[in-house]
This record gives C-alpha cells, structure tokens and sequence, in this order.
C-alpha cells in the first residue's frame, strides 16, 4: 500500500477567474458568443458572460494536482479522466473551490515505484452550489528511489 | 432551400454515425509553455531543462491543452457551416465527459489531427427543449498513434413540433 493520505475529504485553497482571463481563454480556446460577449450571453442558455467548461475543467485539475502536492503525494501528472459532468456555469468573479475525496489505489497498472490514485472532485463556488463533478485518475511516484522507466513514459505509462 | 448546416440543424436531424475530421494543429513549444504556467506549472510542463532530465525526455504538452485545443478546432470547423445562420446557434453547450484518456505525450512540433464521431442519441429531453448528442473524439500525431480520446455529451436543440407532438 502506497503512503496514501486520508481517505475524508480535504479542500483545495480558492480561485477566481477575472472578465479578462474568462475572455483571454475564449479567445485562444473556446471563441463562442457566450464566452467572449456579454450581451450575446445574456441572449443564451447560460444567461451572462461565463467561463468555457474547459477553462473550469483545466483549473480544477491544476488545484487538484496542487492540492495533492500539499498532502505530501508525489504527482506526475493525470492519466485519465473517468468522468466530468460541468453543473452551473462559472460567471465572472466566481469563487471555485475543490472538495476532494481519495479513493482506491492501483500499483499493478503501474510503472515500478508508482501507483495511480483514483479521486473524486467536487467543484463548488462560493455560495457552495455544484459547478462541476469530476472522477479523474493521476500517476504517483510512491518510490523516490525509482524512476518512470523511459518506454512507460513515452507510451504514457499503459504498463 | 431546404439544405441543412452542421450548425442550425434540429437534433432530429443529426444522424448517428456522422464523421467529421476538424483539422490539424502544430503545437510550438512557446505556446505549450504558455499554457501550462497558467494551468499546470510543473517542470515537466514549462521547464525545458529540468525536462530533459525527466523520464519523459523533454518537454510534453499539458494534458488539458491537448483537449481545449480539440475545442478550438471544433469551434473553427463548426463555424465554416454557420454561413447564414441567423436564428441563434442551436447545437451547443457541453454538459459531461466520459472516458478521457491521454495514450502518448504531444510535444513541441508536433501535428495533432482532430476526428468526431456521433455514436448515440440518449432519449432524453433536458428543459423541455434539448437533446444530447454523444460523440468520441479522437486525436492523432503525425506518426498516427492516437494520444487523446474522449466522449462528450453535447446539448442539440430538439425540433419545437416533435416535441410538441409526442404524448
């Protein structure tokens, strides 16, 4: 068994995403009306100028792999994403955070002195409602000794 | 005219089975960096240097950046059959992602090509008004090993007479 941490919930410190930054993102990634304009967004499905669900997607697996670090765990990087399912859009100014749950762990899909780490995350904005629900799985390096053999890293690590 | 864009279809009138190829992107190792200091700021990621060292022998393309740039390209593809279309964007919103995984790291110079397939249509109507479309998507490099696959649940517009039609 890997050096896992607690299995209760923690928390990821908060973020908010600035007019600017949900623009900037839009506009290299997600060019639609209702991330770039206000007024064509109040015209749309979500009602006002938000962020692109990738935006929101990418953050919150950068808080996570953060977090994680916080707790002590050596993060490679993420391996897979089992499901993502975005709840409320993100507006302006927005205050997201992460809820996050360890669950099991897996060293026999894994490279020697590894593990992947399956987790749950649950995105919440500052009023606590659900914007997003994400099961993702990261690869751990539970070995300091060992490295990623170089065949595992360039075929991302399948073995 | 009764000839029917990707972009102001009725998701009634998208078939399963549908498959599109959105394009190719060259990823440079400037913007690859640029990104990940917003969004992955680890040294495999930013740090040429300290990369090299690594397992994976240089630097690699954070793994979101390879999805957010399959949206741009679907964004830019989708937006050559929106010509003319003037009564809003019907096909629209993603609500979930299943079955993401990255196979092979993408790295500087690399010639990333987009595919999209519709694979089903779950019978359900979300606000009285939409339907979903699943699709997987698929991305492949220049030697065409696949490094990114996913399924995205899209919303489409249901047609406002079915709709009204079914009991």
């Amino acid at each position: 068994m890997p050096n896992a941490p607690q299995q209760s919930p923690f928390r990821s410190v908060s973020v908010s995403l600035s007019r600017a930054d949900i623009i900037e993102f839009a506009q290299q990634f997600d060019p639609q009306p209702y991330h770039l304009d206000s007024e064509a967004a109040a015209q749309s499905i979500f009602g006002a100028l938000c962020a692109s669900g990738w935006q929101v997607a990418a953050l919150t697996t950068r808080l996570l792999e953060d977090a994680l670090v916080d707790e002590g765990l050596d993060v490679l990087y993420t391996n897979e994403v089992i499901s993502l399912r975005w709840k409320k859009p993100t507006f302006v100014d927005d205050q997201l955070a992460l809820n996050i749950t360890l669950q099991a762990t897996d060293s026999a899909s894994a490279p020697s002195g590894h593990y992947h780490q399956t987790i749950e995350v649950n995105v919440v904005n500052q009023n606590q409602e659900p914007v997003a629900e994400m099961a993702t799985v990261v690869l751990v390096r539970s070995d300091v000794t060992t490295s990623l053999p170089a065949s595992a890293a360039s075929e991302g690590a399948s073995s | 005219m009764s000839e029917l864009f990707l972009r102001n279809r009725w998701f009634e009138d998208i078939p399963v089975g549908e498959f599109h190829v959105f394009g190719t992107h060259t990823f440079s190792e400037q913007e690859l960096v640029a990104f990940s200091k917003r969004y992955a700021p680890r040294p495999a990621f930013i740090d040429p240097e300290t990369a090299r060292q690594m397992d994976q022998r240089g630097l690699i393309a954070a793994p979101w950046h390879v999805v957010t740039t399959w949206m741009r390209k679907m964004v830019d593809y989708m937006e050559v059959y929106a010509q003319g279309v003037n009564d809003g964007r019907r096909n629209g919103a993603g609500v979930a992602v299943s079955h993401l995984k990255w196979f092979e790291p993408v790295r500087p110079g690399h010639s990333i090509t987009y595919t999209y397939e519709i694979i089903d249509k779950p019978e359900r109507v979300i606000r009285g008004k939409w339907g979903i479309i699943r699709s997987r998507n698929e991305a492949f490099n220049q030697y065409g090993n696949k490094v990114l696959s996913f399924e995205i649940d899209i919303l489409a517009e249901r047609n406002p007479e079915l709709i009204a039609s079914t009991p």
